[in-house]
């Protein structure tokens, strides 16, 4: 047994890792959501953020900026140009093949997939690319538990993220047509809808929010590799089936409760079972609940 | 306003339509007619871009629109109401609606046929905030045609609007239909109700097979021995 004060820690951990894996999770159930396409090229993209992430961190301080400009404004470019990534797969790998039934765009994603990582280790290297500002050491102590600075970061980004995300897709025209076209396609275009694009925003978005994942994560670990996304990919899919695969809210749900699993596992038997704990719920929600386990009708697709 | 000519479109292998042409003109309520799988939905499914033409030509008030994207078709002033309703069944009635507009920035002026449409259709005005989905089969043809309204079309296309529902509704509809025309729409209607929908048209055509087989002025369709013997027979 842990103590009590171990316990906490650990949820507080997994809120953290679980937030990301929400963040990343949202990718994945979005374009399932409207082009029911798994894309396994998902983690790929958000290793790709990290590293753009990274890049453009080391850049700004280098240029003299302080560490509260440097990092906000390294997210940002992440999002944008990792969103071009996301959006330049779609072009190149899955729209093409929209018409040509389910396997041959899931192979697609998978070539995809192991391009983009030969890609970052031609252009990268095989060594850990280590972020320029040394932050996760700094924190502060709630009773037992120690909360990192970056830890408090990464659930305020990933909590705004999320909030924002909800706003666009419940409230704003172009969120209302990306429902529609998860609903129901053809009838999205007789209304108008430009589906192609409304197809492109949600790579675009998806990407965005992979690639923010992907910072913050650097940022608490300290560096990240051309390997990164295999597991964290694979991480975000268990999140998103979790939470039902299609679904908005279920993919964020899904996220922090495979994060605290996950936390709670490695506490409690031991931090190598936590891979283990996460992917055996993968295949025994797949094999007894593959509509995830929220909510018992057929999830709201988006 | 709205011509095809020599339109062919298939699936595969199978041709669904194999030369159509078909006029409707400005202000007119033409009839599509024709058993099941002649082609009528493929037709107007060529019409709204979502199936593309293996050759001939469709043309709206003489310019071409065959080979433009949906959007742009409904961007013209073509809306369809597809076979099936196809309601949005996870948004409100409101958002269906308004999901009707999406192309206009108007907002006053969808402000304006928001209430037009209520107005037309007053058992949706309780159920706005309601899931679409739980409307009955009746209420969601409603749905589907306001929401096309809502897009403020020249010339709607109309597929089977009446199909499934009670006497009492299929009444309601066709009331609905006469309504809008008197309004400057323009429709081309494909019905299975045969009778009711040649005594509403102006004008009328018989498909079969992938090609029009009979045009003729809808009193003398009423009065053709094989449209009696096909598509009359039970009424
Ligand atoms: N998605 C599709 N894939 C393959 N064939 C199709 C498809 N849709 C229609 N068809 C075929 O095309 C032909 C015309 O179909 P269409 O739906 O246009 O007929 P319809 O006149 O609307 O019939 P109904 O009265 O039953 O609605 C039929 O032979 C049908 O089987
Ligand atoms: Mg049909």
């Amino acid at each position: 047994m842990i103590p009590g004060g171990q316990f906490f820690q650990q949820i507080v951990n997994g809120l953290t890792v679980g937030a990301v894996y929400a963040l990343i999770a949202l990718g994945y159930t979005m374009v399932y959501g409207i082009i029911e396409l798994i894309n396994f090229a998902h983690g790929e993209i958000y290793m790709i953020g990290a590293y753009v992430g990274t890049i453009a961190a080391a850049l700004l301080l280098g240029a003299g900026l302080p560490a509260t400009a440097a990092i906000p404004l390294a997210i940002v470019a992440a999002a944008a140009i990792t969103g071009l990534y996301g959006l330049s797969a779609e072009r190149i790998a899955y729209r093409p093949l929209r018409k040509a039934g389910r396997l041959a765009p899931l192979i697609s994603a998978l070539g995809l997939s192991i391009f983009l990582q030969q890609y970052v280790l031609l252009a990268q290297g095989a060594r850990d690319k280590v972020f320029p500002e040394e932050i996760t050491s700094s924190g502060f102590t709630l009773g037992p538990v120690r909360v990192a600075f970056v830890q408090v970061l990464i659930l305020a980004v990933a909590a705004l993220l999320m909030v924002a995300l909800q706003a666009f897709v419940r409230r704003t025209r172009m969120g209302r047509a990306m429902r529609c076209a998860a609903q129901d396609p053809v009838m999205a275009s007789l209304v108008g809808v430009p589906v192609d694009r409304v197809i492109a925003l949600t790579f675009i978005i998806g990407s965005a929010l992979a690639a923010v994942a992907g910072v913050l994560v650097v940022m608490y670990y300290g560096k990240v590799n051309y390997l990164a996304g295999y597991t964290a990919g694979l991480k975000a899919f268990t999140a998103a089936v979790l939470g039902g695969i299609g679904n908005i809210p279920g993919a964020m749900v899904g996220g922090l409760f495979l994060g605290v699993v996950e936390s709670l596992a490695a506490g409690y038997i031991g931090g190598e079972y936590k891979d283990v704990v996460a992917f055996v719920m993968l295949v025994v929600v797949l094999i007894v609940r593959p509509q995830g386990l929220l909510g018992v009708r057929v999830p709201d697709k988006i | 306003m709205l011509e095809l000519s020599g339109v062919r479109a298939n699936y595969g292998a199978i041709e669904a339509l194999k030369g159509v042409d078909l006029e409707v003109k400005k202000g007119a309520i033409v009839t599509l007619i024709g058993s099941n799988g002649a082609g009528k939905s493929t037709a107007l499914m060529a019409v709204s871009g979502l199936r593309p033409l293996s050759s001939g030509r469709i043309t709206l008030e003489g310019e071409p629109i065959d080979g433009l994207p949906p959007e742009a078709i409904v961007a013209r002033g073509v809306v369809q109401v597809p076979e099936g309703r196809r309601i949005f069944t996870r948004m409100s009635v409101r958002e269906n609606l308004l999901m009707g507009a999406f192309l206009r920035r108007d907002r006053d002026g969808i402000a304006r046929d928001l209430a037009r449409v209520l107005d037309l259709f007053p058992l949706l005005r309780d159920r706005l905030k309601q899931n679409a989905g739980t409307l009955s089969g009746g209420e969601q043809q409603m749905l589907a045609i306001a929401r096309a309204l809502m897009g403020r079309p020249r010339l709607l296309l109309l597929d089977e609007p009446s199909l499934g529902l009670a006497p009492s509704m299929v009444k309601a509809i066709f009331d609905i239909i006469a309504e809008i025309r008197t309004e400057g729409v323009t429709l081309l209607l494909v019905e299975q109700n045969v009778n009711r929908a040649l005594r509403i048209a102006d004008d009328g055509y018989v498909l079969a097979t992938g090609a029009v087989v009979l045009h003729d002025t809808p009193s003398r369709l009423l009065q053709n021995e094989d449209v009696k013997r096909a598509y009359l027979g039970d009424e």
